[in-house]
C-alpha cells in the first residue's frame, strides 16, 4: 500500500512513516506542505490513500483537497483527514468536504494502519 | 266626480267647496261649546225686532245644524238634511234667504218641520260668511205663521247677521292669540327664558316663566310686578349694575347681555342672563324696554365643572416630569406642558401649533407620521421610541405614548401624547449591549484561544505518546528503557486528559455542549471502560467486578461517549484513591416518579473515603478531597464538575456516599426513553 502523508510537523511525519513501515503495512511518502503533495501527485505519484493534516500554514487541508480533486486521475483518490481539532461541528465539516474519514490526533501509531485499512475497506465495500 | 251638483244622502245639494267650508266651520272651534251672552244678546234682539217666536245662530257641519245661540227653540241641534239653513249654504256671501209661506214653497212643502207639530211657515236667514269667504251658518228667525218680509226687514236681518259674523272673527282671533300665548309660555318654560316689559315710568310686567325663574308665585297676566319683589332678589351692587344696564338699553341699540345672579325667596342662588331692547311708540319715541331673562345656572354649573376639570388637567400636566401634549390629528399641538422646556429647551408657546414631527430626528419622522395615520385610522394607542431634537441641536431619546381621544360618535378627535425622557435608559441599554457584545467577543476569543492551544499541545503530544507507544511495543527492551518509555507514555496521556478536561469545561460553560441521542449497549460500555483501566487495576493489585441487573434493557438511547467519560472519571478516581481491596461497578434499572425509567450506575470502592465537609463541594470545579491530592495524584480538579454538568444536562443526578477510611460510593442516574428497549442498534 502506498500512502501519501501531508503534515507540516516533522515529528508526526516520522511517526506515521514508522507506524506503517515497522509492521510492513505499506510505504509512506511524506510531504511537509500541500504544495509539496500536489507536486508529487503531478509528478505521477499514485497513492492508495492520502492522509491529510488540516491545520497547515499557506494551504490548509481542505484547500489541498480541493486542489487534489482538480488533478487528472485523482477525483476519487481516498483522502483521510488527520486533525488535532476535536469540536464536533469541525469533524462533521471535514467529512462533508468529501473525505472518507477523520483520524483524531494524538493517534495510536500501532493501531493506525488497521484504522486506515478499516476506513478504506468501508469505502471500497 | 259627476258634472252635476254633489248630493247629500237624502238628496241635499252640497256646495262645490263643501270640504273647505267644513274646515272653516271646524276652525271656528265653536261647535259644541257653551252658550255665550254675546251671541244670545243678538238672537234675543232679532226675535224682538222681528216679533218672531224663534231666532237662532246655526252652524252647519257635515251631518247637522248646531245652534250656538237659541231663542225660542229647545233642541241644541237638528239633522242637516231637513234644515232650512242647509239650503242657504249654496247662496252667495251676504245673501238673506226668505221663505214667506213654506206650504206654498216646493222646496219645503213636505218638510217634516212644516208638516209636523213644529208647524213652521216662515223662515228668514242671513248667511254667516267668514273672512275667507266660506259660508258657515246663518242667523235666522222662524215663525209658525206665514208672513211678508219687506226689503227693509231683510236689510235689518242682514245687519244683525253681520254682528254675528264680527263675533265669529273675534272668536278666531282670540283663539289664535291664546294659542300663541300658550306656545310662548311653553317655549319659555322649556328654554328657561322669560320675557318682560318695562315702561319709562318703571312699571314692570313679567311672563309666567320670569316668575318661575325668580321663584315667585305667578301673578295675574298684565299685573305690574312689585318693585319690592324685584329688589329683594338682588344685592345693592347687583341692582346698581342692573339699573345701569337698563338705563343704557333705553338709548343704545344692541347693548348685549347683562350677567348677574339672584337669590330667590327659598334661598337658592340662580345665575341669570338679561338682555333688553328699547321699544318705540307710533311716533317713533322710546316708550319702554322689552327684554328676556334666561336662567343659565345649570349651564353655568356644567361649564364650571368643565373649567375645573380642565384646570385639574393643567395642574397635573404642568407639574409632571413627563411632557404631556394634546395634538390634533394632523400632528400640530394644541397644548404642551411646561416640562418640554427641560426636555427640548423650547417653551410651550414656541412649540404650540407647530407640527410635532418638526422637532424629531429626521430618520424618525416617518415613524411618527405612520403612528398618527394609524391612530387617525382607529388604532386606540401606540408607543414609539424615537429621537427628538433639542433646541441646541443634540439628540434626546424619548418614549412617546400616544392615546386617541374619541368624540361622542367614537371617532378619533385628538391625540394625547405623554413624552418621557429615556436618554439615560437608552444610554444604559446601549452600554449593556456593548458590554454584552464585549463579553461575547471575549468568550469567543477564549474559545478560539483554547482551540488553538489544544491544537498546539496536541501536535507535540501526538509525537510524545506515539513514539513512546512504538517504543513500548519493541521487544527486547531493557528494564530501565521500558520504565522510561512507560513514564513518558503515562505523562503524555495525563497531559492529554488535562487538555480534554479544559476544553470540555469551557464548552459546558459556554453552553456549547450538544448531547447525542444514539442507541448503545450499557454492557459494552462497561467492558470498554474496564479495558481502558485494566492496566491501572493490575498495577495496583486491586479486584474489579461488574454487576448489571437483569432488568436493565440491552439497548439504551443516549450519548454513550459522554456517559463513558463520566463512568471513566468515577472509576479511575476510585482506582486512584484505593490502595487495598477493589472496585465494583453496578448498574440498576429503577422507575422514577414521572413514570420514565432511570438507570443508576454506582462505583463502590474500599478507598480513603471523603470527609463530610468536602462532600458538598466535591462536584464544584477545582475542588479535590485534599489540596495535597493534586500533588499526589495529579488531575485538574475539573473531572467531577464536568461529570455533574453532563449528567444534569441529560436530566439525571450525580452524588456520593462516603465513610472516611472505609470507602465511597459515587453514583449517577440518567433517564431512559420508555421505548428505548425497542430501538435497534444501527
Amino acid at each position: 500500500m502506498i500512502i501519501l502523508h501531508v503534515d507540516d510537523d516533522e515529528g508526526i511525519r516520522a511517526l506515521t512513516e514508522l507506524a506503517f513501515s515497522l509492521g510492513g503495512h505499506g510505504t509512506v511518502r511524506s510531504a511537509a506542505s500541500g504544495a509539496e503533495a500536489i507536486s508529487a501527485l503531478e509528478a505521477g505519484l499514485r497513492p492508495d490513500v492520502i492522509l491529510l493534516d488540516v491545520m497547515m500554514p499557506e494551504l490548509d487541508g481542505p484547500g489541498v483537497l480541493t486542489q487534489i480533486r482538480k488533478l487528472h486521475g485523482h477525483f476519487e483518490t481516498p483522502v483521510i483527514f488527520m486533525t488535532a481539532q476535536t469540536q464536533d461541528h469541525e469533524l462533521s465539516r471535514l467529512v462533508a468536504l468529501g473525505s472518507i474519514g477523520v483520524i483524531i490526533k494524538p493517534f495510536d501509531p500501532i493501531e493506525l494502519p488497521g484504522h486506515v485499512k478499516g476506513l478504506l475497506g468501508d469505502d471500497v465495500a | 266626480m259627476s258634472d252635476g251638483p254633489v248630493r247629500h244622502s237624502k238628496g241635499l245639494v252640497l256646495p262645490d267647496n263643501e270640504q273647505e267650508r267644513l274646515e272653516a266651520v271646524y276652525a271656528l272651534r265653536l261647535l259644541d261649546t257653551a252658550p255665550e251672552p254675546r251671541f244670545d244678546r243678538i238672537t234675543r234682539l232679532a226675535a224682538t225686532v222681528f216679533d218672531a217666536p224663534t231666532a237662532l245662530v246655526s252652524l252647519i257641519d257635515s251631518e247637522r245644524q248646531w245652534f250656538k245661540s237659541r231663542h225660542g227653540f229647545d233642541a241644541r241641534e237638528t239633522a242637516r238634511d231637513d234644515a232650512f239653513c242647509s239650503r242657504a249654504m249654496l247662496l252667495d256671501a251676504g245673501s238673506v234667504m226668505v221663505v214667506e209661506d213654506a206650504t206654498q214653497d216646493p222646496r219645503f212643502a213636505d218638510n217634516p218641520y212644516v208638516t209636523g207639530k213644529d208647524h213652521v211657515r216662515f223662515y228668514a236667514g242671513a248667511l254667516l260668511t267668514t273672512a275667507s269667504g266660506h259660508n258657515v251658518g246663518t242667523l235666522c228667525i222662524i215663525d209658525i205663521a206665514s208672513r211678508r218680509f219687506s226689503k227693509r226687514e231683510r236689510g235689518l236681518l242682514r245687519q244683525l247677521g253681520d254682528l254675528i259674523t264680527e263675533q265669529l272673527v273675534l272668536t278666531t282671533e282670540r283663539l289664535e292669540a291664546e294659542e300663541q300665548r300658550r306656545f310662548l309660555e311653553l317655549a319659555e318654560s322649556i328654554s328657561h327664558v322669560g320675557h318682560w316689559r318695562r315702561t319709562l315710568a318703571g312699571e314692570t310686567n313679567w311672563s309666567a316663566e320670569v316668575y318661575r325663574i325668580f321663584g315667585l308665585p305667578h301673578q295675574k297676566a298684565g299685573a305690574a310686578v312689585s318693585t319690592d319683589l324685584i329688589h329683594a332678589a338682588y344685592t345693592a351692587e347687583q341692582r346698581a349694575g342692573l339699573d345701569d344696564f337698563l338705563a343704557k338699553a333705553l338709548t343704545t341699540e344692541g347693548i348685549g347681555e347683562f350677567q348677574t345672579s339672584i337669590t330667590r325667596p327659598d334661598g337658592k342662588l340662580r345665575q341669570l342672563v338679561v338682555s333688553a331692547r328699547y321699544q318705540l311708540d307710533k311716533t317713533g319715541r322710546v316708550e319702554g324696554l322689552f327684554g328676556v331673562v334666561q336662567d343659565v345656572t345649570d349651564r353655568h354649573r356644567a361649564s364650571e365643572r368643565v373649567r375645573r376639570s380642565e384646570a385639574q388637567f393643567r395642574l397635573l400636566a404642568d407639574h409632571m416630569g413627563d411632557v404631556v401634549t394634546r395634538l390634533k390629528l394632523d400632528g400640530s399641538s394644541r397644548y404642551i406642558s411646561p416640562a418640554i422646556r427641560g426636555l427640548l429647551g423650547y417653551t410651550p408657546e414656541e412649540m404650540e401649533g407647530r407640527a410635532a414631527h418638526a422637532f424629531l430626528h429626521h430618520d424618525d419622522q416617518s415613524a411618527l407620521l405612520d403612528t398618527f395615520a394609524r391612530i387617525a385610522g382607529g388604532q386606540r394607542w401606540a408607543i414609539l421610541q424615537h429621537r427628538a431634537l433639542h433646541r441646541d441641536g443634540h439628540v434626546v431619546w424619548v418614549e412617546s405614548t400616544f392615546k386617541a381621544v374619541l368624540d361622542s360618535e367614537g371617532r378619533p378627535a385628538e391625540v394625547i401624547a405623554v413624552i418621557r425622557d429615556v436618554s439615560e435608559r437608552h444610554t444604559l441599554e446601549q452600554e449593556l449591549r456593548n458590554a454584552r457584545d464585549k463579553a461575547e467577543a471575549a468568550s469567543e476569543a477564549k474559545t478560539r484561544f483554547l482551540a488553538n492551544i489544544s491544537h498546539e499541545v496536541r501536535t507535540p503530544l501526538t509525537s510524545i505518546i506515539g513514539f513512546s507507544k512504538l517504543l513500548q511495543a519493541r521487544e527486547g527492551l531493557g528494564a530501565v528503557e521500558r520504565q522510561c518509555a512507560d513514564r513518558i507514555s503515562v505523562s503524555g496521556q495525563a497531559l492529554l486528559n488535562v487538555i480534554n478536561d479544559v476544553l470540555d469545561y469551557s464548552k459546558l460553560e459556554a453552553g456549547a455542549m450538544v448531547l447525542a441521542a444514539q442507541p448503545f449497549e450499557i454492557r459494552v460500555l462497561l467492558r470498554e471502560t474496564a479495558e481502558i483501566l485494566h492496566g491501572q487495576i493490575e498495577c495496583k493489585g486491586l479486584s474489579y467486578a461488574e454487576d448489571v441487573g437483569k432488568d436493565v434493557p440491552k439497548v439504551l438511547v443516549g450519548d454513550s461517549a459522554r456517559l463513558r467519560q463520566v463512568l471513566l472519571n468515577l472509576t479511575s478516581n476510585a482506582i486512584k484513591f484505593t490502595d487495598h481491596g477493589g472496585v465494583i461497578v453496578a448498574v440498576k434499572s429503577k422507575a422514577s416518579a414521572d413514570g420514565r425509567g432511570r438507570i443508576r450506575v454506582s462505583v463502590t470502592d474500599t478507598g480513603t473515603g471523603v470527609e463530610p465537609e468536602v462532600v458538598a463541594k466535591l462536584f464544584e470545579r477545582f475542588v479535590q478531597a485534599d489540596e495535597s491530592t493534586t500533588r499526589r495524584f495529579g488531575g485538574t480538579g475539573l473531572g467531577l464538575a464536568i461529570s455533574r454538568q453532563l449528567i444534569e444536562m441529560m436530566g439525571g443526578a450525580i452524588g456520593v456516599q462516603s465513610v472516611p477510611g472505609q470507602g465511597s460510593v459515587f453514583w449517577f442516574e440518567f433517564p431512559v426513553e420508555p421505548d428505548a428497549a425497542e430501538v435497534a442498534l444501527p
